[in-house]
């Protein structure tokens, strides 16, 4: 069997904050085969989004990394600054929400897509790019504000692109957009990962969007996975009751039992600094016991390749 | 006022002071500020205010260095430099304490206006606004002060006349920001008059955006009234401190190398606009109007 | 280029310019209500020798014909005769013009300079070394009256030391010519163009900081990061040019004290520009030059001011006309 193209190991990302160390993602591990979409999902503040950034050292000065990670063979938390930034971008790139201001309002888009290439002396070109995403080629002069929201996550895509990586993070491609410019980037990171065979990591608290997606699924709350497995079979029967919840809360287009069932969950996600004791999600769960508040709850396999983070299963 | 309307000022007041005194920079300001008014509260009590005119000198020694007897020795008409110091702090408080009081007068108002009136009276006062901030500030206050008259009281507000516009500017723009906020379209529709809106509603939201812009405007008052006296303007006999300088500036004691004159008001000025700057700046960052109305 | 918007800058700033035209004239005018007032021996005059002092004094005929003359003797550059010199007001503010221009030129460019650089420094590497110096010193700087530097260097790097000259432009008994001339004058430029660049540029330097603060957390510069770019690149290229937006502006404004402060500098210095003109026409009460000067000196603020808007244009692309 080949190495998977992105091995975590028990990766913990600690924030340094006024209020003393705040541990945004705890014990995470998980693998990605060359190809593959992992589909990453929660809650806001469940560290999603830290652990990705994590994966290419993008975190803020003075945040603690501890863990390991293993992008195509390479330790990157082992590496040193010139092979990092080597690396990022050529072997994994991140296409950010494209709503918030991730591009430089001073700055033409068509010379920050060309900053990525030139910076790893690629060859492709900002045209062909920006066709690829169906954006015409003569707004390549355009600066973020004069696009709407659909056009800004599309030039993201295409600046993800510039240097070919074999890994794209997609932090949340979806989420301001309205539903049909959704589902046409959808459809376009489908495309662009069919045709290029990219990895994908795809990071949303909208599970619906996954169904289509993903090849697994990985649930995370207050910074650890509480369960990782087969994306159809987990959307269709998710096993640990914050995921069931989740899914709920966001009901299937075309599944109409879905659309009937309770949703939504009462309480909010901890607060990252002061976690509760035992099972983090037992204040809030529907099913939790006694031992849940105490006892210390790991991964464990259900069946092949599906694990989950409860003691009633 | 209501009691709870009472108990919410006063809690916000409490809040205010909390964060205060965790800045370490905001308490050096009100350190030195506290000795500043102290020199101009204490000052009869070195010396009594005659000494500050002419006739005062006639029997001491001119520019002589500083001794037992006068501290901080003598001016070149033979004033005590220390009594001079101490008495010119009250006049370059008043003189900046006034002046920001009528700046901020002038530009809260006209602030408001702009920021409630609607139509050509806000494009005009944004006008009115453009050509005050492209003015020269010295020119036109030395022409004011010849046209107006020399005292203190005068120059301070010529000073703050000539002060209110970029004040005015930001009153404007968070009274615009706070109608957005539906608070005055929902007390019209109530039924309530402008009057009731603009005290009630918009004035509370304005507020500590005008006390953090006064505190700011209280350093650039007492350097612009410094640069003034400077230049000729202002009481040789109830000196402020830029005066003094003046009056060093003037009589040669910068090549006589008679360090004592000039020295001390000097360093008095910076001291005493650091105070209101680290101040000023501590309440611009708790009052910041992103987080006013969350 | 957006040249809509250039001359839409530029017709504003003509209808400034008109505007403290029209206020210089009436300023002016209350100013100097009864020039007979001058005159010890007035009660004495007769009748044609006061109307001949008034039309002297331009003060005949309606308010609208003074106003007229005025402007049209303004246009001619003729700004009537100092009361000090009995010049013209035009040859002397010729004469002191290059000085004044050389000091004010110098000082700008310089304080605008490092007072930018010391920001963006301090304020990229918040809490570092030389934040924790440059901040303090700055802040200090920046509450300093810029007389007040200018009277410390001249008593102790003129006076005391004797590095420079304590004043002028140039050395009188020197003879200088050539090289040793260009030496001379710099020789006497030191102080104040010190003076005024250290003067100033707290206010840029503090308010840069800020700027570049507030941009940091922009996610931008996190995408820049990604991208594999060096710290180096992700501040010039991305943190700065936003990061300048806001201090454009308050350069613009940071002139008009700029201009202050070269009356002060020169007045310490006796350096003959319009600066020390303007502290001579203070103390002479000599109106004509005053008015000349006052005008002068707005004509360069809103000329600068109009530099910086079209500056700004250039720099920030959301700008658009009618915005």
């Amino acid at each position: 069997m080949s190495p998977p193209l992105l091995e975590v190991r028990d990766l913990s990302v600690t924030y340094s904050s006024t209020r003393g160390p705040v541990p945004a993602v705890r014990g995470v591990s998980l693998r990605l085969e060359a190809g593959e979409t992992l589909g990453l999902a929660g809650e806001s503040g469940s560290g999603k989004s830290t652990m990705t950034m994590a994966l290419l050292r993008l975190v803020p000065v003075g945040t603690i990394v501890t863990g390991s990670v293993t992008l195509a063979g390479e330790d990157v938390l082992a590496m040193k600054p010139g092979r990092l930034r080597a690396v990022r971008w050529a072997e994994a790139a991140v296409v950010f929400q494209g709503a918030q201001h991730v591009l430089n309002p001073v700055q033409r888009i068509g010379r920050q897509i060309r900053e990525a290439i030139e910076t790893h002396r690629g060859t492709n070109k900002v045209s062909d790019l920006l066709e690829q995403v169906g954006i015409p080629r003569w707004r390549n002069d355009a600066y973020p504000h004069e696009l709407s929201g659909g056009q800004k996550q599309r030039v993201m895509i295409a600046m993800a692109l510039a240097c070919d990586p074999q890994l794209l993070i997609a932090d949340e491609p979806t989420t301001a957009l309205d539903v049909m410019v959704q589902a046409q980037v959808l459809q376009l990171l489908a495309d662009l990962q069919r045709d290029r065979g990219l990895a994908m990591i795809f990071i949303t608290h909208d599970l619906s969007v996954l169904s289509t997606v993903a090849d697994r699924l990985a649930v995370m709350y207050a910074g650890r996975l509480v369960e990782t497995g087969p994306a159809k079979q987990m959307l269709r029967g998710a096993r640990h009751p914050y995921t069931k919840a989740l899914a709920a809360a966001f009901p299937t287009i075309g599944d109409l039992s879905s659309r009937l069932a309770p949703s939504g969950l009462a309480g909010d996600p901890p607060d990252p600094a002061a976690v509760p004791a035992g099972c983090t999600f037992h204040p809030r769960c529907p099913i939790a016991t006694q031992e849940c508040a105490t006892a210390t709850v790991e991964l464990r396999e259900l069946s092949a390749g599906w694990e989950a983070a409860c003691l009633k299963l | 006022m209501s009691s709870p309307t009472w108990n919410r000022r006063k809690q916000s007041a409490r809040r205010v002071w909390r964060l205060l005194r965790r800045d370490r920079a905001a308490m050096v300001g009100l350190i030195l500020l506290a000795l500043f008014v102290t020199m101009a509260l204490t000052a009869p009590l070195f010396a009594d205010r005659s000494e500050l005119q002419a006739a005062a000198g006639r029997n001491n020694p001119d520019l002589a260095s500083p001794s037992g007897k006068f501290w901080l020795g003598t001016d070149e008409i033979g004033r005590d430099v220390f009594a001079l110091l101490l008495w010119g702090a009250r006049v370059s408080l008043y003189i900046g304490l006034l002046a920001t009081v009528v700046a901020v007068l002038i530009g809260s108002v006209l602030g408001l206006i702009a920021g409630y009136a609607k139509g050509w009276i806000s494009r005009v006062m944004l006008a009115i606004d453009d050509f005050f901030l492209v003015l020269p500030f010295i020119p036109l206050a030395i022409v004011l002060a010849l046209l107006l008259g020399r005292s203190p009281t005068i120059m301070a507000l010529v000073i703050g006349g000539t002060f209110w516009a970029g004040g005015s500017r930001l009153i404007r723009a968070q009274v615009l920001s706070l109608r957005e906020r539906g608070y005055v379209e929902r007390a019209t529709a109530l039924g309530a008059s402008s009057r009731h809106i603009i005290t009630r509603h918009v004035l509370p939201g304005v507020a500590p955006l005008i006390i953090a812009n006064a505190s700011l405007i209280v350093p650039g008052a007492i350097l612009a009234e410094s640069t003034l006296a400077f230049l000729g303007l202002g009481d040789r006999f109830s000196p402020s401190w830029g005066k003094v300088l003046e009056g060093a500036q003037s009589s040669g004691a910068l090549t006589l190398n008679a360090w004592w004159y000039y020295l001390p008001p000097g360093l008095c000025i910076i001291g005493m606009v650091l105070a209101f700057t680290l101040v000023g700046n501590a309440l611009e960052r708790i009052f910041d109007p992103r987080l006013v109305g969350r | 280029m957006n040249i809509r918007l250039v001359v839409r800058k530029l017709a504003d700033a003509v209808v400034l310019l008109a505007m403290v035209l029209v206020f210089n004239f009436f300023l002016f005018r209350i100013v100097d209500r009864d020039p007979l007032a001058r005159y010890r021996g007035r009660s004495k005059l007769s009748q044609e020798q006061r109307a001949a002092i008034i039309k002297r004094f331009g003060l005949d005929g309606s308010k609208w014909d003074q106003f007229v003359r005025y402007m049209s003797r303004t246009i001619r550059g003729d700004f009537g005769r100092s009361f000090d010199s009995t010049k013209p007001v035009s040859r002397e503010i010729l004469d002191s013009l290059p000085n004044t221009l050389l000091l004010i030129g110098i000082s700008t460019v310089l304080t605008i300079g490092i007072g930018l650089w010391i920001g963006i420094r301090a304020g990229w590497m918040r809490g570092g070394r030389f934040d924790k110096i440059s901040t303090p010193a700055t802040m200090a700087l920046y509450g300093t009256p810029e007389f007040f530097l200018g009277m410390l260097f001249l008593a102790f790097l003129g006076a005391k030391l004797g590095l420079f000259p304590t004043g002028g432009v140039t050395d009188p008994a020197g003879h200088y010519t050539g090289f040793s001339a260009l030496v001379d004058r710099a020789r006497h430029l030191v102080l104040p163009v010190a003076t005024l660049t250290l003067g100033y540029l707290g206010s840029y330097s503090l308010v840069m900081r800020t700027s570049m603060l507030d941009t940091l957390r922009e996610d931008y510069l996190t995408t820049a990061r990604a991208k594999g770019l060096r710290d180096r690149d992700v501040m010039s290229r991305h943190a700065v040019p936003n990061a300048l937006l806001p201090s454009v502006s308050l350069i613009a404004i940071g002139f008009g004290f700029i201009i202050g402060g070269a009356i002060t500098t020169e007045t310490v210095f006796s350096y003959p520009g319009l600066g020390l003109a303007t502290y001579r026409a203070i103390g002479n009460t000599d109106l004509p030059m005053m008015q000349a000067l006052f005008m002068f000196s707005s004509i360069a603020v809103i000329v600068f001011n109009v530099f910086a808007d079209v500056v700004l244009t250039f720099l920030d692309p959301r700008i658009r006309v009618g915005a």
